[in-house]
C-alpha cells in the first residue's frame, strides 16, 4: 500500500468508513511506514483541536427576535401581505428593483413596438411639442392630464425620498392600464411620458411629457 | 406527514418542512429552533463575522420559508438541504462581502471562547491555539473549508456532506483529506514561527 492511499483510508477510519478488508491492510502499512505513523499522530491532534473548536462554538445561538421577524415574515407571505419581505437583507432586494425597472422598461417598448408598427421619426413622436402644437390637417391631441399619476400597485412600495424623471414613449392605447384617462378621439401612436423612479429603482408614478409646466 | 395539530417536538423534519410549506408558524418555530444553531455556526466557522453569519441564518430560514413547498422528502434530508442553502448564502455573502471579512479579526470569537476557572497561563494559551485553528480554517479555500466545517466541526457524515454540496461523496473525501493536510501545514507554520518556510503543501501529503 502506498502512503498516499494509506493517509486517505486513516481519513476513512476516523470518518467510521473504512471498509472491514482495508483495516489489515492499513495497520500493516502503519507499521512499517513511520512517517504515516507520524501523519496518523497529527491528523488525531488536529481532530483534538477541531472537537474543541466545534465544543467551543457550540454555545452559540441565534437571538430571540429573530425568530419573531421570521414568522411575521411567514405569515405575511402567506397571507399576501406586502410585509412579507420586510426581512428580506439588503443583499437579496438589490437587484429587485433593478430588475423590475427593466421588466417595466422592457414592457413599455414591447407594447410599443406591438400597437404602433415600426418605430416612427423621431421629429414626429420624440418631442412633447407635438402634443400641444399637431401638424396641419391632423386633429388635436387632447390628453386630460395634470402632473404625476401613481402608477397601479406603487401604493404598496414604501414611501420614498428621492427619485429621478426618465423620459420614454408610450403608446396611447397603453395608457389607461397607467391610470391615465384618454379621450376617445386622440389617435393611436407613441406620445413621451416621464416616469418618476424612486431612488430604490422603483417607478411610482407617470405623467405625459409637455402637459406639465 | 403528520395531521395537523399532532404535537411538532416529535414530528420529524420532513414533516416539519412540509407543514411549513403550508404555512404553519408553529412547524416553523419547531424546526427554527431545533437547527437555527446548527446553520448559525456553520455560518460563522464558514466567515469567521458573527453579524454576517446572523445574515446568513435569516437568509437560510427565509428561504425555507419560501422554498418549503420545493423541498423533496426523500430526495435528500432537511439537514443537508439547509447546509446547501446556508452554503449557498455564505458564497454569496463572502463574494460580496470579501473587504469586510478580516482573517486578523481576532475578536470574531472573543465571546464563545469558554472561560474556564483554572490556571489563567494554560487557558491563554488554549484560547490562542483555537484562534490560530480558526485563523486556519478561514484560511482554507472555500471548497476545502467547507467540507472540513461539515465533516469534522458539523460532524456530517461524507454522505450528507456530499448531499448539501451538491458534489460526489469520493470528492467531499478527497478534498477532506486535502483540506485537513492544508490545515495542519497552516497550524504547523503557525505553531513554530521560526520554521515558517513557504512550503507547497503538496510535498506534505
Amino acid at each position: 500500500m502506498r502512503c498516499y492511499r494509506a493517509r486517505h483510508l486513516v481519513l476513512d477510519r476516523a470518518m467510521n468508513r473504512l471498509q472491514r478488508g482495508l483495516e489489515t491492510a492499513l495497520d500493516a502499512h502503519l507499521n512499517e511506514c513511520a512517517a504515516c505513523r507520524a501523519y496518523v499522530q497529527q491528523q488525531q491532534g488536529l481532530t483534538c483541536e477541531l472537537e474543541r473548536l466545534a465544543a467551543a462554538t457550540a454555545g452559540v445561538g441565534t437571538r430571540q427576535r429573530l425568530e419573531e421577524q421570521l414568522l411575521d415574515a411567514l405569515r405575511a407571505g402567506h397571507t399576501g401581505h406586502p410585509a412579507a419581505g420586510a426581512v428580506m437583507t439588503a443583499s437579496t432586494r438589490r437587484w429587485v428593483p433593478i430588475a423590475a425597472a427593466a421588466a417595466a422598461m422592457l414592457a413599455i417598448l414591447a407594447g410599443w413596438w406591438l400597437l404602433s408598427g415600426p418605430p416612427p421619426s423621431r421629429t414626429a413622436a420624440g418631442n412633447g411639442a407635438t402634443l400641444s402644437n399637431p401638424a396641419p390637417g391632423n386633429p388635436p391631441r387632447t390628453v386630460s392630464i395634470s402632473g404625476f399619476v401613481p402608477l397601479p400597485g406603487a401604493e404598496v412600495l414604501p414611501a420614498f425620498e428621492s427619485g429621478a424623471i426618465v423620459r420614454v414613449e408610450i403608446p396611447l392605447p397603453l395608457l389607461p392600464a397607467y391610470g391615465i384617462d384618454v379621450t376617445p378621439d386622440v389617435r393611436d401612436g407613441p406620445v413621451p411620458a416621464d416616469l418618476l423612479v424612486a431612488q430604490d429603482g422603483w417607478p411610482r408614478a407617470i405623467r405625459l411629457a409637455g402637459t406639465h409646466p | 406527514m403528520m395531521n395537523a395539530g399532532a404535537p411538532l417536538d416529535s414530528a420529524d423534519d420532513d414533516s416539519l418542512v412540509a407543514r411549513i410549506a403550508l404555512g404553519d408558524a408553529d412547524a416553523f418555530s419547531t424546526l427554527f429552533r431545533r437547527r437555527c444553531n446548527t446553520v448559525l455556526q456553520f455560518a460563522l466557522h464558514m466567515t469567521g463575522v458573527r453579524a454576517i453569519a446572523e445574515d446568513v441564518t435569516q437568509d437560510v430560514f427565509l428561504t425555507v420559508i419560501r422554498q418549503a413547498n420545493r423541498y423533496k422528502a426523500g430526495e435528500s434530508n432537511v439537514t443537508a438541504w439547509l447546509y446547501g442553502i446556508a452554503r449557498n448564502h455564505v458564497r454569496h455573502r463572502l463574494r460580496r462581502d470579501r473587504p469586510v471579512v478580516s482573517l486578523d479579526d481576532s475578536g470574531v470569537f472573543e465571546q464563545e471562547l469558554p472561560n474556564d476557572i483554572g490556571d489563567p497561563s494554560r487557558d491563554l494559551a488554549r484560547a490562542e491555539d483555537l484562534d490560530a485553528l480558526r485563523k486556519a480554517i478561514l484560511g482554507l479555500p472555500k471548497r476545502y473549508r467547507e467540507v472540513v466545517v461539515l465533516c469534522s466541526l458539523q460532524q456530517l457524515s461524507y454522505v450528507d456532506a456530499a448531499a448539501a454540496l451538491g458534489c460526489a461523496v469520493g470528492t467531499v473525501r478527497s478534498r477532506l483529506h486535502r483540506g485537513r493536510a492544508l490545515l495542519a501545514v497552516k497550524l504547523g507554520a503557525t505553531s513554530r514561527p521560526a520554521q515558517a518556510q513557504p512550503r507547497r503543501a503538496r510535498c506534505v501529503v
